[in-house]
């Protein structure tokens, strides 16, 4: 799984990390019963500090695509595969977006609106 | 000359070292041997002690027949090997080796079996039979000296997969953005249960030698489960990539294996033979110096050292590691200059 941060971005650093793991689900490289990098491993890889990837885990956890244990670390569960069976409508919805020079907080929102 | 004639000269003369040549010798010396029963006693010494007196006694005709049954037997074995590795049409030097080492180990034991049959030719009492110390150590030369041939009598002939190894475009990173690849590869299936197999057959080989009383048997399972233990490392792996480079990590913890990016000339994704290119799984250095941590057959991420040696792992979603290693690599010369 691809994991990446950037501080100078507007979102915080865990809701990036967040982010990364749940494309990486969309994407297919994270199925169901993969044990995710432990938060150490990935704190020294980004250089950020292992609350930071720890606080992510737990909003992963708190969306149920992650299982907390102790001794096994984070697990993805059964969760993370309807986001890989929504790749590629998301690709193709992103795409048309783009080519109507929509902005990603303008689609975010409207998809939102739109699930109400 | 087209891929599919260099692959049929590889092969014609692999199978004319490797098969050909072991199944003559095989039957010469069992004919010889063949020749020589009626002049031997009709209990031979078949093992000889450290000391040089022979200590281990059978009948003479056990003697020809083992020497047919491991000269055919390895022959096979090796041929075997050989057309189970490159079916996909892929060769590689070690495919060489392994017919150089096939012609070598038959020279070495059918030479050997048939010296100490008829040096004992003439003799009443096999006890009396002369030490086994010259004839090891001829056949052990002729052994090199028919692998060193049978390696020069095959072309140097290294054939890829149908996707040869491919470089891929770099990630798309900010400046400021720090990114980490983390992924394990597990070792298949197949190749676990052949690396199990061997390990319970060594084990049980040492229950047999302590049931009949062989001093031998706690060797045998201390290397039965030196083996186990150094299996059981192999079977999973941890892949990274991030600034720092390439990691490759037991998930036991050790062994592990790092290439820093500075190291790194180029980086591309590849599909591994594991037969043909590393001559079976696990952590392995090929003939041509490459290094290998090769769980599996198919996708795997490769990168050329700075001194221009390989070092290739099989992991799945290997072009996304090397599309990162590409974009780190790149961010890390511009930082240089």
């Amino acid at each position: 799984m691809l994991i990446r941060v950037d501080p100078s971005s507007e979102t915080p650093i865990f809701a990036q990390v967040a982010a990364s793991v749940r494309a990486d689900a969309a994407a297919g490289r994270l199925r169901s019963g993969d044990r995710l990098p432990s938060a150490r491993e990935v704190a020294a890889s980004l250089g950020v500090n292992l609350h930071t990837v720890l606080r992510a885990y737990q909003l992963l956890r708190d969306e149920g695509l992650v299982d907390m244990r102790r001794g096994r670390g984070a697990v993805a569960t059964d969760a993370v595969e309807p986001l890989a069976r929504l790749h590629h409508d998301i690709e193709a919805l992103v795409a048309r977006a783009r080519t109507l020079a929509l902005s990603p907080d303008a689609l975010a929102a409207l998809v939102k609106e739109t699930y109400r | 000359m087209t891929r599919s004639d260099e692959f049929r000269t590889a092969r014609r003369r692999f199978l004319l070292v490797a098969a050909l040549a072991p199944v003559l010798v095989t039957i010469v010396g069992v004919a010889l041997m063949l020749a020589w029963l009626p002049e031997v006693p009709s209990t031979i010494a078949t093992h000889w002690s450290g000391g040089g007196a022979p200590d281990g006694f059978a009948p003479a005709w056990t003697a020809p027949l083992g020497a047919a049954l491991l000269g055919l037997g390895l022959t096979a074995l090796f041929v075997g090997i050989m057309f189970g590795g490159t079916r996909d049409g892929r060769w590689g030097p070690m495919m060489r080796l392994l017919g150089a080492f096939s012609l070598g180990t038959t020279v070495l034991l059918v030479v050997l079996l048939t010296w100490s049959l008829g040096m004992q030719r003439g003799l009443d009492d096999p006890a009396e039979a002369p030490g086994i110390g010259v004839p090891l150590l001829v056949s052990a030369g002729l052994a090199v000296l028919s692998g060193v041939v049978a390696w020069f009598a095959q072309p140097r002939t290294t054939l890829a997969g149908p996707h040869a190894s491919e470089s891929v475009a770099p990630l798309e990173l900010n400046p400021n953005e720090r990114a980490v690849w983390v992924r394990t590869t597990t070792m298949s299936r197949a190749a676990m249960i052949a690396i199990g197999a061997g390990v319970a057959g060594l084990a049980i080989g040492s229950i047999v030698a302590a049931a009949v009383g062989s001093p031998a048997w706690w060797i045998l399972l201390a290397t039965s489960l030196l083996l186990a233990a150094l299996a059981a490392t192999t079977f999973v792996f941890r892949v990274r990539v991030d600034e720092r480079g390439l990691e490759v990590r037991s998930s036991i913890g050790a062994p592990w294996f790092r290439v820093p990016l500075a190291q790194m000339r180029q980086v591309s994704v590849t599909d591994v033979n594991p037969t043909a290119e590393f001559g079976g799984w696990g952590i392995r250095l090929a003939p041509d110096g490459a290094f290998g941590v090769v769980l599996r057959s198919g996708e795997a991420l490769q990168l050329v050292r700075e001194n221009g040696r390989r070092f290739v792992v099989t992991v799945d979603d290997a072009a996304t590691a090397a599309a990162l290693l590409e974009a780190l690599s790149a961010r890390a010369r511009e930082a240089r200059h």
